[in-house]
C-alpha cells in the first residue's frame, strides 16, 4: 500500500471512523480501523459489531493495498499533523506502516487484515431511497423518545414502518411517544418493519446534510442488516429483533380536554417551575382550567414551591394533571409552530400532543403518559 | 409552654399482656414470648424483668435464670389484633393519632378538653380505663406539650401509670430521668453525654443551645427543643412510606429440592405483594436471597419494567431471579425477598401497561387477603406455593404445654 492524501481528507475520514470505534471490549482488533487503497480511493471502516462504517474520501493510491492500524493512536496523530501538508501512507512490510507529513515520520505496528470482522456486500439494488433532509428530519423528531434503558430492547430504537407505501416512524420509551408520518410521498417498495438502533441513527444523523440537491441516502437491507449508503460514506447496522408495541392502539382518539398553548412561554414557564420539582421524581402540576393552566411544583423535602399561572386556550374538565417536566420539555422542544395542541382524557391517561401547524409533508402526533401523583 | 397537648401510649409487656389476655390463667405465670424458631426472648412479663432477662436474651440462657419460667412461642396475629382494638379506642376519642408501634402511639389531644368538658388529664385517664375495660390490657401513658415529653412520661410511672408534665413538676420530672432515657439519645449517645457530665434529662435541658448545637448538630437542637416544649415534630397520621417491603423465613426443614426452595420464596411473594396491594405501593426493584445451609447467601435482584404491584409480573421476575442464583445441590436453610419502593410514592405511567387489568389482578390479592384473614391462614393461595409446607398450627395447648380442660 502506498498512497498520498491531504491531510484534511485524512483527518476527516479517520475522525469519522473513530466515532464508530468501542472505548470498552474484550476484542483488541474492534480497536482497530481497516484502511484500504484502491481506484483511487482511500476507504477506514471501523466497526463496535453492531455498527459497521466505511468512509471514503479520493487519494493518489500508488500501490492498493489494505492495513489494519490501531484507531487510537492514527486519530491522536490525525489531528496533530500538520495542516497543507500531504500526508503519506506506506506499508513497511505486513506489520507496520509508515506515515509521513512534511519532515515528520511515525510508524504503527499494523495488525493482520483477516482479523478484521468481514466488511458488508451490499446487494444491487436499495430497498428505499431517502433525501438527506428528510432523514435528518425524521431522525431529529424521533430519537428523543426512545427508551434508554434495556429492559425492553425493542424500544432501544426507532421503527421506520412502511405499510401500503406509506412510510411511519415511531419511537417510544413506554412514557412518551412520537409518530412521525410521511404524508407527501406514496413509496413503491415492500411493507417493512425495521427497529433501528438508536446509537447507529445518531451517527447516521451526524453524515447527512441538509442540502436538498446531493443524492439521495440509499438503503439496503442484507441478513438483518441494514445499511445506509451515502455519497462517501456506508454505514451498516444490525436491526432489532422483536416486535414493536402496537402503538396505533394506545393512541387515544376522542380525548374531550383540549389546551392550545404557546410554545415558548409554556416551555419557559416549565423550565422556572421545575426548579422547584424533586431532583428524581421531575414531577410538575398543571392545574388545568378555562383559559389558564397553573402550574406548580414542590420538592419532597419541602424546602421550596413553585407557582407560574399560563394563560391558554383550554376547553374541558377542570382537573390536575402530573408530568415529568423533562419529557414534557422534550417533547415541547419538538414543537416547530407557534403554538402546541394537547388532547387530554383526564389525568391519568394519554394526552396527545400536536403542533398546530404541521410542516409541510409530514405529520407528526406525540403522546404523554402522566405521573401517578400521591 | 405552648398549649399542645399531646398524649403518649405505651402498654404494658405488650406480648404477655396479649397472651394472658387470651389465657387468663397465665395471669401470674411468669412469662416470656419468644422470637420465631423461638431462639430469643422478645418479651417478657414483669417477674422476670428484675432477674435480668432481657428483650434479646438468647432462650438457653434465659431457661437457666429462670427455670420456672413458661416459654412461648410468639403468635403476632394475635398481637396485631389486640394492638388493633387498642388503637381504635383512641381513635374514638381523639381525631389524630399516630401508630408509632404495634404497642405505642401518639395522640393529639390539643383542644379536645373543650369538646368533651373534661381536662386532658381526665381523657388520658378515660383512654386508659377504656382500653382496660373494652381491651383487657393496660397501658401507660404520659401528657405532654411535645412527644419528646410524653414518650418520657408514658415510661414514668409504668406499669399502668398515668403522668402529666406541667410547667410547675418539669423540672423535678426531669432531674428524675436519666439522659439516655430521652427518646433518640439512647444508648448510643447517652454514654458520650455522661462523659461530658449531663447524667440527667435536666442536666441537657439546661445545656446552652449553642453547646448542644456543637456537640450533637440538628438533632440535639431539635430534641432539646421539645423538651423546652416546642413541638417540632407534631402528631401526623401522614403515613411515610417504607423504603422496601421484605419478607424473609428460615425454613422448617433445611432443603436442596428447588420445587420446595421456590415454594418458599413464592409464599413470601405474596405476603410482599399483599402488603404492597394493601398500602397502594409499588415495586420497580426486586432482590431475592436464599440462605445456604453454612449461613452464606446466593442473591440475585432485578429492576421491573415498570412499577407495579401486580402478582403475576413480580412472581414471574422472582422466577427468573431464583433461576439464577439457585445452586443444585447446595442445601439451603431459608430464603427472603426485598421490594424496593419508590421514596415518592408518584411514578412515570406507562403507555403500554393495562392499568385496569393491574387492577383488576390488585383486586383479587385483595380479595385473596381479607379470606384469608376472615377464614384462616392458607384458606387461598397460590399454586406455585404449594410445596411450602403448611406453617405448623400451634395449638395453644401445644404452644403453653398446658392440658386442656374442656367444659361440658
Amino acid at each position: 500500500m502506498r498512497i498520498s492524501v491531504t491531510q484534511e481528507r485524512f483527518e476527516s475520514v479517520i475522525e469519522r471512523a473513530f466515532t464508530v470505534v468501542p472505548s470498552k471490549t474484550t476484542m483488541p482488533i474492534l480497536r482497530t480501523v481497516y484502511v484500504e487503497c484502491k481506484n483511487g480511493e482511500l476507504a477506514v471502516s471501523a466497526t463496535d459489531l453492531e455498527l459497521m462504517i466505511t468512509i471514503k474520501t479520493s487519494a493518489d493510491v500508488a500501490e492498493n493495498g489494505v492495513s489494519v492500524i490501531p484507531a487510537k493512536r492514527l486519530y491522536d496523530l490525525a489531528k496533530t499533523l500538520q495542516k497543507d501538508v500531504p500526508v503519506r501512507l506506506e506499508s513497511e512490510d505486513e506489520s507496520a506502516v509508515i506515515i509521513t507529513s512534511g519532515q515528520g515520520k511515525f510508524k504503527i505496528s499494523t495488525e493482520e487484515p483477516s482479523y478484521f470482522p468481514q466488511l458488508p456486500m451490499l446487494p444491487p439494488e436499495p430497498i428505499l431511497r431517502l433525501p438527506h433532509p428528510r432523514l435528518k428530519r425524521i431522525i431529529e423528531k424521533t430519537l428523543f423518545a426512545v427508551a434508554t434503558d434495556e429492559l425492553r430492547p425493542v424500544l432501544s430504537g426507532v421503527l421506520f414502518q412502511m405499510k401500503n407505501g406509506m412510510l411511519r416512524v415511531v419511537s417510544t420509551d413506554g412514557h412518551k411517544l412520537v409518530k412521525w408520518v410521511d404524508n407527501q410521498n406514496k413509496y413503491e417498495v415492500p411493507d417493512f418493519d425495521w427497529i433501528i438502533p438508536k446509537r447507529a441513527l445518531e451517527v447516521l444523523s451526524k453524515m447527512l446534510d441538509n442540502n436538498k440537491d446531493i443524492p439521495p441516502v440509499e438503503i439496503y437491507l442484507a441478513s438483518q442488516q441494514l445499511h445506509f449508503k451515502l455519497d462517501q460514506v456506508t454505514l451498516s447496522t444490525r436491526l432489532i429483533e422483536g416486535k414493536f408495541p402496537l402503538f396505533d392502539s394506545v393512541i387515544p382518539q376522542n380525548n374531550p380536554n383540549i389546551l392550545i398553548a404557546e410554545v415558548k412561554p409554556f416551555l419557559s414557564a416549565v423550565k422556572r417551575v421545575s426548579v422547584f420539582s424533586g431532583a428524581l421524581t421531575k414531577h410538575i402540576r398543571i392545574d388545568l382550567k378555562s383559559g389558564e393552566i397553573v402550574l406548580s411544583a414542590e420538592d419532597t423535602e419541602g424546602t421550596g414551591r413553585g407557582t407560574e399561572p399560563l394563560p391558554v386556550e383550554y376547553s374541558g374538565e377542570q382537573f390536575t394533571i402530573g408530568y415529568n417536566y423533562s419529557f414534557l420539555e422534550r417533547i415541547l422542544n419538538q414543537i416547530d409552530s407557534t403554538l402546541v395542541r394537547f388532547e387530554l382524557s383526564g389525568p391519568s391517561g394519554a394526552g396527545v400532543i400536536r403542533p398546530v401547524e404541521q410542516v409541510e409533508g409530514e405529520d407528526i402526533l406525540m403522546l404523554l403518559m402522566p405521573v401517578r401523583l400521591n | 409552654m405552648s398549649q399542645k397537648m399531646i398524649l403518649h401510649l405505651d402498654a404494658d409487656s405488650f406480648y404477655v399482656a396479649a397472651e394472658r389476655l387470651a389465657h387468663p390463667h397465665l395471669q401470674h405465670v411468669p412469662l416470656a414470648v419468644l422470637s420465631s424458631l423461638d431462639a430469643f426472648v422478645i418479651a417478657r412479663s414483669y417477674e422476670l424483668k428484675p432477674l435480668g432477662i432481657k428483650v434479646g436474651t438468647p432462650k438457653w440462657e434465659a431457661q437457666s435464670i429462670a427455670p420456672n419460667a413458661l416459654f412461648i412461642p410468639a403468635d403476632f396475629s394475635r398481637y396485631g389484633k389486640v394492638s388493633r382494638q387498642m388503637f381504635q379506642v383512641v381513635r374514638d376519642l381523639a381525631p389524630l393519632v399516630e401508630e408509632y408501634s404495634i404497642d405505642e402511639a401518639f395522640a393529639d389531644l390539643s383542644g379536645l378538653d373543650t369538646y368533651y368538658q373534661k381536662s386532658a388529664s381526665e381523657l388520658c385517664q378515660l383512654i386508659k380505663d377504656r382500653i382496660q375495660q373494652q381491651v383487657g390490657v393496660t397501658v401507660s401513658v404520659g401528657l405532654a406539650s411535645t412527644k419528646t415529653l410524653a414518650k418520657l412520661a408514658s415510661e414514668y410511672r409504668k406499669p399502668n401509670g398515668l403522668f402529666v408534665v406541667t410547667e410547675q413538676n418539669l423540672h423535678a420530672f426531669l432531674a428524675d430521668r436519666a439522659v439516655h432515657e430521652i427518646w433518640g439519645i439512647g444508648d448510643k449517645r447517652g454514654p458520650k453525654l455522661k462523659e461530658k457530665g449531663v447524667e440527667t434529662a435536666l442536666d441537657f435541658y439546661q445545656l446552652p443551645l449553642e453547646t448542644v448545637m456543637r456537640w450533637m448538630g440538628k438533632h440535639g437542637v431539635d430534641l432539646w427543643l421539645e423538651l423546652h416544649g416546642h413541638c417540632i415534630s407534631p402528631v401526623t397520621e401522614t403515613y411515610a412510606p417504607p423504603k422496601s417491603v421484605s419478607r424473609t423465613a428460615n425454613f422448617e426443614l433445611k432443603s436442596a429440592r428447588p420445587e420446595v426452595v421456590f415454594a418458599a420464596l413464592s409464599h413470601h411473594t405474596a405476603k410482599v405483594v399483599a402488603i404492597l396491594v394493601e398500602d397502594g405501593l409499588f415495586t420497580r426493584h426486586l432482590s431475592i436471597f436464599l440462605r445456604r445451609k453454612d449461613f452464606t447467601f446466593d442473591v440475585a435482584s432485578c429492576k421491573l419494567p415498570y412499577p407495579t404491584q401486580n402478582y403475576q409480573v413480580i412472581v414471574a421476575a422472582v422466577r427468573n431471579l431464583f433461576e439464577q442464583c439457585f445452586q443444585r445441590g447446595v442445601v439451603y436453610r431459608g430464603s427472603g425477598i426485598v421490594a424496593a419502593i419508590d421514596p415518592n410514592g408518584a411514578f412515570d405511567l406507562d403507555l403500554f401497561v393495562e392499568y385496569e387489568r393491574e387492577q383488576k389482578v390488585a383486586n383479587l390479592t385483595q380479595a385473596i387477603t381479607q379470606l384469608n384473614r376472615k377464614y384462616g391462614k392458607g384458606t387461598m393461595k397460590y399454586l406455585c406455593t404449594m410445596h411450602h409446607p403448611k406453617p405448623k398450627v400451634r395449638k395453644d395447648e401445644q404452644r403453653l404445654a398446658l392440658p386442656i380442660v374442656k367444659a361440658q
